[in-house]
């Protein structure tokens, strides 16, 4: 990038050289009488840090107009008054070198990259200043870090290096990750953050936004930056800033990856011997394992095969295999041990070795080597009137899973072209195309289970094989047709899914400067996003095969169509009294959104090849559903912000937003947001400057309040529904009255307080933020319950309080700097509590939906386990008080912990809050180091302390008769008799009737905390020189492992994976945790190559 | 200049805001539309979404389905095995998080499910919002509307109906609710009260309503009048419990009013008056299974008997978010026996949630000559699967025996090993014999078929009928003329052993297995799924009032008043039906399978007796009733079960009738309410219900719970009550998720002690 712009800088400059050469020399020319008689001339050579020559730096000496720039070797020379003259070289994106002439006549130099420089400019909203100017909470994301790992959309790149944006894992391909900035405000609207990308608000999803067309992204965290996005900020604002054409000849930059993802299961799986051990030991000690009323306490294969055998004819002979048969046909048989004998065995026994049965690795008939293919070539060029960035993108992951996919094609132009001296106007256009197959994975007997073919082939049975001798695919594998499990390979090719969008943004803009402080500033922008999604489930899937006979396909088509538009007309005054820096900014907006959707399904389609392209195809000649729907919502807003500086050294900023929207009900519409922050810059003062480490200390503080858009359109008025009655076969469709209207719905409210401290020292070598804060968010949206005797059973209404406070550290550090060596470190660490302050009727919990006052949203509930029961007398007569009020236990299994005073039942007080799925502590680790063209990197990612919930106990404790997946057990690990300190309880057909459901469900909490290594990179750029023979400017090639590994604890060790917590907050409909293994449970680890290519 | 002339263009683009925010209800309509006659019509039309709670889903099935001494709780099979049909875990209202009764509950009275707002209490909200309207509409609208006025004044006194028969004292509304109230203070009125005003409701509603309509399923006069005769009945039988000392049979008194019992019988009179002649058997349809009928023409719904019903149709695009899932509740789980009869559309998909009890069979105390029985009950199925493989397979001693005794000339003779079923053939047989009618159980394991009997017993001594080599004893084989062993001197007798496995069903040694049973055929519906899904919803409708209950509802109020002749008249009309009528033909099963008939304790002419056993004698003088039912000492009113707590003759024949409602209504969704609200409903279960009754019961001296001669410990038949009933629950428990939304009259939440005061008795 740096060598890049280097190279770039050079082109410029030779078309430019000319003419800043005769101005400089004017400027020479009519300074030369004053200064000549002491002038000395100095010459000399600038260089960036890779070594290459630097051209264009601007050389100047302090206190005078005298100036100069290296030309395109490099090389400057330049006429100093005096020996006590400091020359001044500065370069964008450099640090800026002042050195004394003193004796010397050449002078050459070095210049360092600046990472944070106090003169770069951020958005913060409607305008961009100086990073050293910002008085809120902001976190820059910049090209560089968005180019360190090949992303679907930029969203992933913002992972662990944002302090306080929590930016959730999804596997799947062409999902967007959830993102939560400063903890969850909103419990029935959204929590994301709104995007601005280019000023204007982003109309479709963050998957429209090629991450390689972004030239930094700021996130503002804190409500005095984000209130000037009145109703809609209170979740953040993310500001995206995309490229732009730079002055100079025409630049084309490839950037290409290939990356390779394979399915990292973490899980050590047990073979098939070792379930079928452990499901034979759970029949054994149920009592079950036996034939006819005979009980047996060893292996024996008729036993086996009645058992386990289910008709299956691949687990028949899995099963067989464990055994030693003999030529007739009988088992082979072995002398019994004395012990064995002791334990009631007979003399002889078969000859038995459970390492002998083979197992069936469904996973591998499901997955697969993804492939993504990641490509951009973006061209841009400028001259001194018109600027101009175009790009053509391509993106296409091929999932690890058969059935998974998602491809993306995406067109951006930026142009602008300033025709007068006052007038600029140019053109953001954004074009995306994109296409996912979701793979929808059609459960069968249940409507709960895996959600993906992953999840779905570890369903199924170990011995159980999926394809006959013959090489067909059997309906069954392990022939349980009750259940039923059917085999999921069949869905592979006979289901199908699709979704595609086409989302077009075009914004306009026009800039107006009628006097150098005033100036006027129109922005419109339009957007258009279209989808259509179909999914179809052919004649011979198994959810139709089900169905019974005859079967046909079912399908499904919907389409949905976003049209959005936006006028902003802004007006900038910026006035500068002496010490007094004052700023003005005005704006109004309207913005208006049309949503239209239609729907139709199908079933008894007579053929499978028009899949849901031709839902007529069944004997009514028409979908069997359909249904088309519509809303439109408008907005109208004002906002004034006012800035002013006193000194360059205390800051102030106060804005005022007011929005009125349309949804809301009328006398309701309006809404004022307002906010004020103020900055002093500590190192400006004259008691700092003895502190020659100090670069920067900045002290800031905010305030301000925001809004959250969570009314849907219609919901204030209180709509009716239809219902469809019939009289015999004869429609009688009726509208029945739903919701209680609410004239009074509005916003929800966060007030928040930021105190914040940026920090830069040792000459830049240690930089860094440090941020408190502390939001209150109220009015929240949500229905609630109204005693159904008023004859609605919910209202939609402003109720509930939320409180998150936290902290964020970020710091950089260069921790070596050598001329061909360098290392720096990169951490953001970010702590959030999320805490209910007050739901319906004030102080209540609303235990239904696993609510509770003074915790945060998301918590687990449940009854607690004291270890397991022991075979001694003070337990027997424990277990009989519990015996007594109808709950059976057994020794071995689980013993309930009970709140208070026992009263040997299992109520609801006995259970308490075990954890929540918010994470404590969220860190993200970069490691830099570089060595002359090489660069190596490696990124850790880290949440810590949340919790996860669902059960570890190894698949297969509780016997069953279908020999399923499961993990790999130590023996000593389950408690039985002989080992009373086993930390499962013991296997045994059972524990289904000793077991209560729920106190099983105590042992669900497990610590999620995880680190994993996100990616590991090395990068190689090619010398200049090599690079200019092959007619590039620069070119570097990189290849880097993503996700390589994972460390935690007994959750990672589970095979699950703790970084996609994607389900785990779901509850029942009493609002019991549920827990989240329907969801991924894999990483996909990925290999990379890449090429960066500039011409 | 030219940059000033372009602001001010721009500027002028600002928008006109109050237009530009207006919002304009383009899809949906709001409640004004219930200012116009039509918008008035449409609400009614909605409001008969109501009429589908019993049928629709859980919430209506589970309140009003089971829970009786006939139809068993049977929520989650570990629930019912291991904790008996009640346990404080589903009914405890003190949870906040709602169990599984407080959750039905709060569907009664009202809850959000699928995008409506479902429940009483909603209902009574649209039918107080459709009289507001009403009465403000123009007098020639409201002509035109007169007959919907009468059917939302029906359908609001059917909801504070439902309400009552679960919960008691409740709110009373008679206002619609346009916006938030001040508070919740929503105090119950007395049942007292209510009935009040359903008494009102509906005797203006019987007088506005037409006596026919030509819409099928709009609610006429007849309806209304059997519903009104049903709550004059519910209140002459809670007055005898003014005083009592027992709080839940205290709290099912709704006043005193001497001429009750003449108001049942005038406004039952009605519907029967209005129907008797339309059939050869007093308005009833002929054929009692004619009712019940899977025929693809659903000729069951357009019986005359029917005087109200739920509609549900055949393409399911108007019927509600689950359709009538009756069709799926009472379903005995065959596809789990190795019977080859996989999940089709042939037989009901296996909610297996809710099961008979053994009374719930011994009811019917004359199959022979009671129709009701094999016509309420699938006894028999017919493999429908062409795959062999997971089929029961014969074994030595079993394919030894049908080669050799039970059916010595066939071709196809039994193969150790292979499958005994046949795709097309018998595959599962219900008995329910009685303890002293067992089966032999080597018999019973070798027909080419599944059967299940109720009582099975060993070979003598236990010594078996084979040799260890498998070679058959000499002498000790069953007489297959005559398997059912009177005599079981030195032989176990067993309860509930399958013949499939091997294992008990229907109680609890093994959850899975405990899913079959002998389910009813009433809902059996094939069409279900749209002919296509087999777990597809119901589209049968369902019945909520018919002719034949009028008949039991005034025949109680006759009998009541000491008029057991009127009554007798009344029950025997319910009994001619009920008869095999000449021309139609028995069941085999029950020629030639039912113990005893076997015996010859139940008589059936030897005419009839033969294939196709068609009936040439009407049945009706075997069962016609004559008084002696109720007299505490004759046969006849032994195997009537009466509860030891009928003491008297009029106790006696008030619990005949509720035998009577049995069997000719049980798993039709009125069984528990209407025990409730006479005041049996615990009494009943404690003696007729082992799953439910408490182990201090044992059945009564005529039906004692069954013990089983091999002992399993704790598990199985004891002979005693396995269950924990407790009075409390012949109430349900006001959730508490409900009572916690309630305030006084300064929105304050309740306190513990109001909320405590508000609950029913006991919880």
């Amino acid at each position: 990038m740096k060598n890049k712009n280097a190279v770039n800088q050079k082109e410029v400059c030779r078309h430019r050289m000319l003419l800043l050469k005769m101005f400089c020399m004017l400027i020479l020319i009519s300074t030369a009488p004053l200064a000549f008689a002491q002038s000395v001339t100095i010459k000399g050579n600038v260089k960036d840090s890779q070594g290459s020559p630097l051209p264009g730096v601007a050389v100047k000496v302090q206190g005078t107009s005298q100036g100069t720039l290296t030309d395109v070797d490099g090389n400057y020379s330049i006429s100093v008054p005096s020996s006590k003259s400091m020359l001044i070289f500065s370069f964008i994106g450099m640090e800026t070198e002042k050195i004394t002439v003193g004796t010397q006549k050449a002078i050459s130099l070095t210049m360092k990259d600046s990472s944070i420089a106090l003169n770069e400019v951020v958005s913060i909203g409607y305008a961009r200043v100086k990073k050293s100017d910002v008085t809120g909470a902001l976190t820059q994301v910049t090209a560089k870090t968005l180019e360190e790992r090949p992303v679907q959309n930029a969203i992933s790149a913002m992972q662990g290096k944002a302090a306080g944006v929590d930016v959730q894992s999804n596997n799947r391909p062409g999902e967007i990750s959830n993102v939560v900035i400063r903890g969850t405000r909103s419990i029935n609207g959204s929590n994301s953050p709104l995007y601005v990308v280019d000023g204007v608000i982003l109309m479709g999803d963050m998957n429209d936004i090629n991450p390689n067309d972004i030239a930094s992204m700021e996130i503002l965290k804190d409500a005095s930056s984000t209130a000037i996005y009145g109703s809609r900020g209170a979740n953040g604002v993310v500001l995206i800033t995309t490229k732009n054409g730079k002055k100079g000849k025409i630049n084309i930059d490839y950037t290409g990856t290939v990356t390779f993802d394979v399915i990292n299961s973490v899980t050590d799986w047990a073979s098939a011997g070792e379930m079928l051990d452990r499901y034979r030991l759970a029949n054994i000690n149920g009592g079950t394992y036996k034939s006819g009323s005979t009980n047996y306490m060893y292996p024996d294969p008729a036993v086996d095969l009645a058992i386990f055998g289910h008709s299956d004819a691949a687990t028949m002979a899995a099963i067989r295999s464990a055994y030693d048969w003999n030529s007739d046909g009988t088992v082979k048989t072995r002398a019994t041990t004395s012990e064995e004998q002791a334990a009631g065995w007979p003399a002889q026994v078969p000859v038995y070795n459970s390492g002998n049965v083979p197992t069936t690795d469904w996973t591998k008939y499901l997955t697969r080597t993804g492939v993504t293919q990641n490509h951009q070539v973006a061209l841009s060029s400028g001259n001194d009137v018109s600027k101009l960035y175009m790009s053509l993108g391509y993106y296409n992951n091929k999932g690890t899973q058969e059935n998974q996919g998602y491809k993306r094609y995406s067109v951006r132009m930026n142009g602008e072209t300033s025709p007068l001296k006052w007038l600029t106007v140019g053109v953001n256009l954004n074009t995306s195309l994109s296409e996912q197959k979701y793979g929808t994975s059609y459960r069968t007997g249940s409507s709960t289970g895996p959600n993906d073919a992953y999840g779905l082939a570890l369903s199924q049975y170990v011995m159980a094989k999926p394809y006959d001798d013959n090489g067909n695919l059997i309906l069954y594998p392990g022939n349980n047709q009750s259940l039923p499990t059917w085999n999921p390979l069949i869905n592979l090719s006979t289901t199908d899914d699709l979704t595609r969008k086409l989302t077009i943004q075009a914004n306009t803009f026009a800039d107006i400067k009628f006097t150098p402080w005033l100036k006027y500033h129109m922005n419109f922008g339009a957007g258009y996003r279209t989808s259509n999604s179909g999914s179809w489930q052919g004649s011979g899937s198994t959810t139709r095969l089900k169905s019974g006979l005859p079967t046909t396909a079912v399908a499904s088509y919907s389409t949905s169509e976003v049209y959005q538009y936006l006028i902003e007309n802004l007006l900038y005054a910026n006035k500068t009294f002496g010490k007094h820096d004052l700023g003005l900014t005005l704006m109004q907006s309207g913005q208006y959104a049309r949503n239209v959707g239609s729907n139709m399904s199908a079933s008894s389609i007579f053929y499978d090849a028009c899949k849901w392209y031709n839902l007529a195809a069944n004997s009514n000649g028409k979908p069997d559903s359909y249904g088309t729907s519509f809303s439109e919502t408008s907005m109208i807003s004002y906002m004034a912000r006012f800035n002013y500086s006193f000194m360059s050294r205390y800051l102030l900023n106060a804005s005022l937003r007011s929005d009125g929207a349309s949804q809301l009900a009328d006398g309701h519409k309006w809404d004022l947001f307002p906010s004020a922050s103020v900055a002093w810059k500590l190192h400006e003062e004259s008691f700092m400057k003895s502190f020659k480490w100090v670069d920067e200390l900045k002290l800031r503080f905010g305030m301000g309040t925001s809004g959250n858009s969570a009314v849907g359109a219609y919901s204030s008025a209180g709509p009716l529904a239809q219902y469809a009655y019939t009289w015999g076969t004869t429609a009688a469709y009726g509208m029945i009255p739903y919701n209680m209207p609410n004239p009074s719905l509005g916003w929800e409210h966060t007030s928040q307080y930021n105190l914040g401290l940026d920090f830069a020292f040792l000459n830049q070598r240690l930089t860094g933020t440090l941020e408190f804060y502390l939001s209150n968010t109220r009015d929240i949206l949500m229905y609630r319950s109204i005693v159904p005797i008023t004859g609605y059973a919910q209202i939609m209404d402003n109720i509930g309080k939320m409180r998150n406070k936290g902290v964020e550290f970020t710091i950089s550090s260069k921790n070596i700097v050598k001329k061909d060596f360098s290392w720096s470190t990169d951490l953001s660490v970010s702590s959030n509590k999320n805490q209910i302050v007050e739901l319906v009727n004030g102080k209540q919990d609303m235990a239904g939906n696993n609510w509770y006052i003074g915790q945060p949203l998301n918590v687990f509930r449940t009854y607690h386990i004291a270890g397991i029961w022991q075979n001694t007398t003070e337990d027997l007569a424990e277990i009989a008080k519990w015996k007594a009020n109808g709950y059976t236990f057994a020794v071995g299994q689980y013993k309930p912990q009970e709140l208070g005073t026992p009263d040997y039942k299992l109520t609801d007080a006995d259970k308490s809050i075990v954890g929540s799925t918010d994470p404590k502590v969220v860190l993200g680790l970069t490691n830099t180091f570089t060595y002359k063209n090489w660069e190596f990197s490696f990124f850790l990612y880290s949440r810590l302390g949340q919790k996860y919930f669902s059960s570890l106990l190894p698949a297969g404790i509780n016997g069953t008769n279908y020999v399923g997946y499961g993990r790999h057990v130590k023996a000593s690990d389950f408690w039985s008799p002989s080992n009373p300190s086993g930390k499962y309880p013991q296997p045994s057909t059972a524990s289904a009737a000793t077991v209560n459901a729920s106190l099983t469900q105590a042992s669900y909490v497990n610590d999620g905390s995880y680190v994993i290594v996100r990616n590991i990179s090395l990068g190689y750029k090619l010398p200049a020189k090599f690079a200019n023979k092959l007619n590039m400017k620069s070119m570097q090639i990189f290849g880097q492992v993503m996700n390589p590994f994972i460390f935690g604890g007994e959750v990672v060790k589970a095979g699950l994976n703790p970084d996609d917590t994607n389900g785990w907050t779901s509850t029942n409909s009493v609002g019991e945790s549920t827990g989240g293994t329907n969801n991924n449970t894999i990483i996909n680890t990925s290999f990379v190559a890449g090429v960066r290519v500039s011409f | 200049m030219k940059k000033y002339i372009l602001l001010s263009l721009l500027i002028t683009s600002l928008f006109s805001c109050k237009d530009f925010l207006e919002e304009k209800s383009v899809t949906t309509l709001t409640q004004d539309y219930y200012k116009t006659a039509e918008g008035l019509q449409s609400l009614c039309k909605g409001s008969y979404q109501f009429l589908r709670f019993k049928s629709d889903y859980n919430q209506g099935n589970y309140i009003f389905g089971v829970g009786s001494d006939v139809e068993v709780f049977d929520w989650s099979l570990a629930d019912r095995i291991a904790m008996g049909s009640y346990n404080p875990s589903g009914w405890d209202p003190a949870s906040t998080v709602s169990t599984r009764m407080t959750a039905l509950t709060n569907f009664l009275i009202g809850s959000l499910s699928g995008g409506y707002t479902e429940g009483a209490y909603p209902e009574i909200g649209r039918c107080n919002l459709f009289l507001e309207n009403y009465a403000k509409l123009t007098s020639t609208d409201q002509t035109s509307l007169v007959a919907r006025k009468g059917e939302m004044l029906f359908l609001r006194a059917y909801s504070y109906f439902l309400l009552t028969n679960a919960l008691g004292d409740a709110p009373l509304i008679l206002h619609s609710f346009s916006g938030m109230p001040s508070n919740f203070n929503f105090p119950k009125a007395k049942m007292e009260v209510i009935y009040k005003q359903m008494i009102t409701d509906l005797r203006e509603a019987v007088n506005v309503l037409p006596a026919t309509t030509t819409e099928t399923g709009r609610i006429t006069k007849p309806a209304a009048a059997h519903l009104l005769a049903k709550i004059y009945l519910a209140r002459a039988q809670g007055a005898n419990f003014q005083n009592s000392t027992e709080p839940t049979l205290k709290a099912l008194y709704k006043g005193s009013v001497t001429t009750d019992l003449d108001s049942c019988i005038f406004y039952a009179s009605m519907p029967i008056d209005q129907l008797k002649t339309t059939t050869a058997y007093g308005g009833l349809c002929p054929n009692f299974g004619t009712l019940f009928t899977t025929t693809s023409d659903y000729a069951r719904e357009n019986q005359k008997e029917i005087l109200l019903s739920a509609q549900y149709e055949p393409t399911q695009t108007y019927d509600g978010r689950y359709g009538n899932t009756l069709v799926h509740l009472f379903n005995s789980n065959h596809t789990s026996l190795r019977a080859c009869t996989p999940r089709t559309l042939d037989y009901g998909r296996p909610y297996a949630t809710a099961c008979p009890s053994d009374w719930g069979f011994d009811q019917y105390t004359d199959r022979a000559n009671d129709s009701r029985y094999y016509k309420t009950f699938l006894t028999d199925y017919v493999a429908t699967a062409t795959t062999t493989s997971g089929g029961k397979p014969w074994d030595k001693a079993t394919a030894y025996y049908y080669n050799n005794y039970l059916n010595p000339t066939a071709i196809t003779k039994a193969v150790v090993g292979a499958v005994k079923l046949t795709l097309g053939k018998r595959s599962i047989v219900y008995i329910e014999n009685s303890k002293d009618q067992p089966f032999d159980s080597l018999w019973v394991m070798s027909q080419p078929y599944i059967m299940m009997v109720r009582w099975m017993v060993g070979s003598p001594n236990g010594a078996g009928y084979f040799n260890a080599d498998g070679t058959p004893k000499a002498g000790a084989m069953v007489n297959p003329a005559n398997p059912v062993i009177t005599n079981t001197a030195g032989r176990k007798v067993m309860y509930r052993i399958s013949g499939d496995y091997g294992d008990q069903f229907g109680i609890d040694i093994n959850t899975t297995n405990s899913q079959w049973y002998m389910g009813p055929r009433k809902w059996l519906d094939q069409y279900r799924g749209k002919s296509t899904d087999v777990n597809g919803s119901g589209s049968i409708d369902f019945t909520i009032f018919r002719l034949a209950e009028t008949y039991l509802i005034r025949a109680e109020a006759y009998g009541r008043k000491g008029d057991f002749t009127s009554a007798i008249n009344d029950l025997n009309v319910i009994r001619k039906r009920a008869a095999y009528h000449a021309g139609e033909n028995r069941s085999d099963v029950l020629v030639t399978l039912e113990p005893s008939v076997i015996t010859g304790s139940l008589s059936i002419p030897a005419a009839e007796k033969v294939a196709p056993y068609a009936v040439t004698t009407d049945s009706y003088s075997k069962i016609a009733i004559d008084g002696t039912e109720w007299d505490g000492v004759s046969a006849k009113s032994v195997r009537e079960n009466y509860p030891p707590t009928a003491a008297s003759t009029l106790d006696r024949f008030i619990n005949f009738i509720y035998n009577e409602r049995g069997r000719e209504l049980c798993f039709e969704l009125t069984n528990v309410e209407d025990l409730h609200n006479a005041g049996l409903l615990y009494d009943r279960i404690y003696y007729h219900d082992m799953m439910g009754a408490p182990a201090a019961s044992t059945g009564t001296t005529a039906f004692p719970f069954p013990k089983d001669d091999i002992s399993k410990g704790s598990i199985g038949a004891l002979g005693k009550g396995k269950g924990t009933l407790d009075r409390k629950y012949t109430f349900k428990p006001w959730p508490l998720v409900f009572l916690q939304l309630l305030t006084d009259e300064n929105n304050n939440p309740l306190d513990a002690a109001t909320i405590a005061a508000y609950q029913n008795p006991g919880y």
